[in-house]
């Protein structure tokens, strides 16, 4: 019985996927649905009652208005009075068989997002077959080797960003302490549909053993290590009449991980061979990446230190773009992310073409009782993260550093360059004065590399002071005010800006909150506006609608280092979740 | 699964390392010229460079469109439409408006905004018209061989003195079409010397080239954002002839104008054919 139903589930896995491409064209998943029910005949009641569905769905809407003193006209939103973006995610799941389909619309992108995004259907369609000892995947899935220094594919909703891979993938554990994994296929571009040679194609593998469950005799050993390996190689098509380009292009990565006691350490190397491309400018130069943390962890104390040297690191399946769109790669970032309106309005942008850095975090509980501590304890964390760029020598006096159609440069591994991109020192405080206030205090040392991390070449490096105060106070057990407010100074780009915010809270189904950005200090006094909204949300169980009317300032959003820029807006947007 | 497969397993991921094409030096084709010296009359390509004086890479990319006009310059076209935000006048010394009423209405419908971006010959993909510079040489070249359905030539008639110019079109459907055909016709002036953002050393002085020469530039069309039209079904071999007159704007430098024209197919804006003519 059980072969048969795995029979049949490859059955209709096969089906899926060999539909996958009509529905694509057809956009109506109930035509898959219904031949679905067809096929499974009299096990059609099993289908339905059986099986488990879970879900998720989305809206995001901005009604747009003109607004004159910030910029905002009828052309700028090209006459698209509202953007939209949604997508509904559902997952079937059967036994060992799982099935699940999004459906994405964007129709119009909300302003920001690249106009490529308009679109409506199902970018993402899979069926997959598990036991422990093999699982396997049709269609569309995410993945990652490692920390995705060669290979990850993900997918982030509030950059509009989706690499996922449309192919096969098939993940083993031959065996205790060891897992297996390869992938192959294309990654998503849009809606663009992959033909062949329109892009690339990605294979790859990846081996993860952990000594501690392969060795019984140190499955309780205070010492664990764990070594992982990949190889990814991408094929493109060779058409440029002006470059002999690579058609395969390998990488590879070993990682280890060693924990004793309180201490961890991670690190991991990868390399990758000659891949000229547009966001290298074409040079021929190898890849090298190093990512390093190591850790030590005990109640009331943390201290993590991470190390980061990128050369050259840029990888897509499209070696001729250059957007947010199609890396097989990704580069972790190592610097904070921070939430605050203001310490998140300079955010860094991994910069794959080269960069250096270091992360210092450290966390300390001030024990309660004691003289700083109080008596509920004292929180204190430092954070200091700087990134530089590489060194780079010209590789002859008569080439150019990065000349298209040259080895591009040579870089001593362990030489940084004196050029800073990114330096964020902030020491933050968390406090709680007794049972009804609790307070968090923030200050934030920055310097932000404008032209090298927006790419706005000329503009100036911002050197800013940042202070935030975030006060809460409970009024009752359901309700409480919470108010922020903030300061940015700074002489270069935009000056000084000025934030406050409150929110009242009745848990937990109501929010409403007041909050302002004033740019009073614009260098050009026309420009020195208020950004304010008045916003409000309600929850019931796992529903969740917000509102929020006013204007949204220029900016930059930033998610794992990958950031999208932000127009300025003014209007209402409306964000609508759901999940089952 | 024993350790003996797993190691199988490994040694055939592994394989995947061999799948590594390493070029050595020299790393630049040959050049193979274009296609000028064979008997079927091939078709012109369009290439529009959508650009701006405050877009970083976009030195880059006109220079990857020159590079590929020197590679073919018998069958490639090159029109630099400044247009969206990074065209916009700003601070000094990017102080100029080289921003079109029909440049800002392509770059609308073809949505090219992000930029540096590029259309080629106006073919769509799914929908999708914008081509990356990093692809502008592949997609050049997979056009170079497909045969002209549509040829004509420019004739141009200008008075120094009084600035009057006029512009005759006349060409000959080389097949029978279906369909609605339409010609735009545009005036580019070349070697306007000009700022520009660059962060591309290979490109020019960075950040800012002040004395940027921006070739091929868009100035105005002579017939309206989309046209007019100049066939319907057209039978093989029949004709067509459109003239135009006007008055060059004091602005342009005529000796650095040309006039370029191409025909489209209405129903999916494919240009069919293009043509440019150097005015002096």
């Amino acid at each position: 019985m059980e072969k048969l139903c795995s029979s049949m589930s490859f059955y209709v896995l096969g089906l899926l996927y060999t539909t996958n491409e009509k529905i694509r064209q057809m956009k109506r998943p109930s035509l898959l649905l219904i031949a679905l029910l067809i096929v499974l005949g009299g096990k059609a009641q099993d289908f339905l009652n059986q099986a488990t569905v879970n879900g998720s769905f989305q809206i995001d809407a901005q009604l747009y208005r003109s607004d004159a003193a910030i910029g905002i006209t009828d052309s700028s939103i090209a006459g698209r009075k509202i953007g939209v973006n949604g997508y509904g995610n559902i997952i079937y799941s059967l036994g060992n068989f799982k099935a699940g389909m999004r459906y994405e619309a964007m129709l119009t992108p909300m302003l920001g997002f690249d106009p490529m995004q308009e679109g409506s259907g199902f970018p993402y369609l899979w069926a997959s077959y598990s036991t422990d000892f093999i699982d396997v995947t049709v269609g569309n899935f995410y993945e990652q080797f490692g920390n995705g220094l060669i290979f990850r594919s993900y997918e982030e909703w509030t950059l509009g960003y989706d690499n996922s891979m449309n192919g096969m993938r098939v993940l083993l554990n031959p065996s205790k302490g060891v897992r297996l994994k390869a992938v192959y296929g294309s990654q998503r571009f849009y809606w663009q549909k992959y033909e062949r040679n329109n892009r690339g194609l990605v294979r790859g593998v990846d081996a993860e053993f952990s000594f501690n469950e392969i060795l019984g005799s140190l499955e309780d050993s205070p010492l664990r290590i764990i070594v992982g390996a990949s190889a990814v190689s991408r094929y493109q098509r060779d058409a440029d009449p002006i470059y002999k380009l690579p058609e395969n292009v390998g990488s590879m990565a070993g990682r280890i991980n060693i924990g004793l006691g309180n201490f961890t350490l991670m690190t991991e190397y990868a390399h990758k061979i000659n891949d000229p491309s547009a966001l290298n400018n074409f040079i021929y130069k190898e890849g090298h990446a190093l990512l390093t943390s190591l850790s030590y962890a005990q109640s009331g104390f943390g201290v993590v230190l991470q190390l980061k040297r990128v050369d050259n690191m840029g990888f897509k399946s499209d070696r001729a773009y250059v957007g947010n769109a199609l890396d097989i790669n990704f580069i972790p970032p190592i610097n904070r992310t921070h939430a605050y309106s203001l310490t998140g309005k300079y955010p860094y942008a991994t910069q794959p073409n080269g960069e250096m850095g270091m992360q210092l975090q450290i966390h300390y509980k001030i024990p309660k009782g004691s003289l700083l501590g109080g008596k509920y304890g004292t929180g204190i964390a430092l954070n200091l993260s700087q990134v530089n760029d590489i060194a780079r020598n010209p590789i002859h006096d008569t080439i150019l550093i990065g000349q298209p159609g040259t080895m591009g440069y040579t870089s001593d591994f362990f030489k940084m360059s004196g050029d800073i991109f990114f330096r964020d020192l902030n020491i933050e405080i968390d406090k709680r004065f007794n049972s009804k206030l609790k307070g968090i205090f923030q200050y934030m040392n920055l310097l932000y590399d404008i032209a090298t991390i927006e790419g706005h070449a000329g503009d100036p490096v911002v050197n800013a002071h940042i202070g935030l105060v975030d006060l809460t106070y409970r009024l009752s057990s359901r309700k409480a005010v919470r108010v922020e407010a903030q300061g940015l100074f700074t002489r270069e780009d935009k000056g000084d800006w000025a934030a406050m915010m409150v929110e009242y809270t009745i848990a937990p189904k109501w929010f409403v909150a007041l909050s302002d950005q004033y740019n009073y200090g614009h260098p050009e006094k026309d420009q020195r506006n208020h950004y304010y909204t008045a916003s409000a949300g309600f929850t019931r169980n796992a529903t969740r609608l917000a509102l929020t009317y006013g204007r949204q300032a220029e900016g930059v959003v930033c998610v794992g280092g990958v950031c999208r820029q932000v127009p300025a807006s003014s209007g209402l947007t409306i964000t609508l979740t759901t999940n089952f | 699964m024993s350790w003996k497969r797993t190691m199988i397993f490994v040694l055939a991921g592994s394989c995947l390392l061999l799948a590594c094409d390493k070029i050595e030096p020299p790393y630049m084709k040959t050049p193979q010229g274009g296609n000028g010296d064979t008997e079927v009359l091939l078709k012109k390509i369009l290439l529009e460079d959508y650009t701006g004086h405050t877009c970083v890479n976009c030195p880059a990319a006109a220079k990857t469109a020159s590079d590929l006009q020197q590679l073919y310059p018998d069958q490639l076209v090159i029109m630099a439409v400044h247009s969206g935000h990074f065209a916009k006048p700003q601070g000094d010394p990017f102080l100029a408006d080289y921003r079109t009423e029909v440049g800002e209405a392509w770059e609308g419908f073809f949505g090219t905004a992000i930029k540096p971006n590029g259309v080629i010959n106006r073919r769509s993909n799914n929908g999708n018209y914008v081509v990356s510079p990093g692809n502008w040489p592949a997609e050049v070249t997979a056009l170079l061989n497909d045969p002209a359905e549509i040829q004509f030539e420019i004739t141009l008639e200008y008075n120094t003195a009084n600035r009057k110019l006029d512009i005759a079109v006349k060409g000959e459907f080389l097949t029978a079409l279906t369909g609605e055909y339409k010609l735009i016709v545009c005036i580019l002036e070349d070697s306007i010397v000009s700022p520009q953002k660059n962060s591309d050393a290979s490109a020019g002085v960075t950040p800012i080239i002040h004395d940027y020469v921006h070739r091929h530039m868009l100035r105005q069309t002579v017939n309206g954002i989309w046209g007019e039209s100049i066939a319907v079904q057209p039978i093989a071999n029949s004709m067509f002839e459109t003239q135009y007159s006007l008055t060059l704007n004091s602005q342009y430098k005529a000796q650095h104008c040309s006039i370029m024209a191409f025909v489209y197919d209405a129903a999916n804006w494919e240009i069919m054919q293009v043509e440019e003519v150097v005015m002096e």
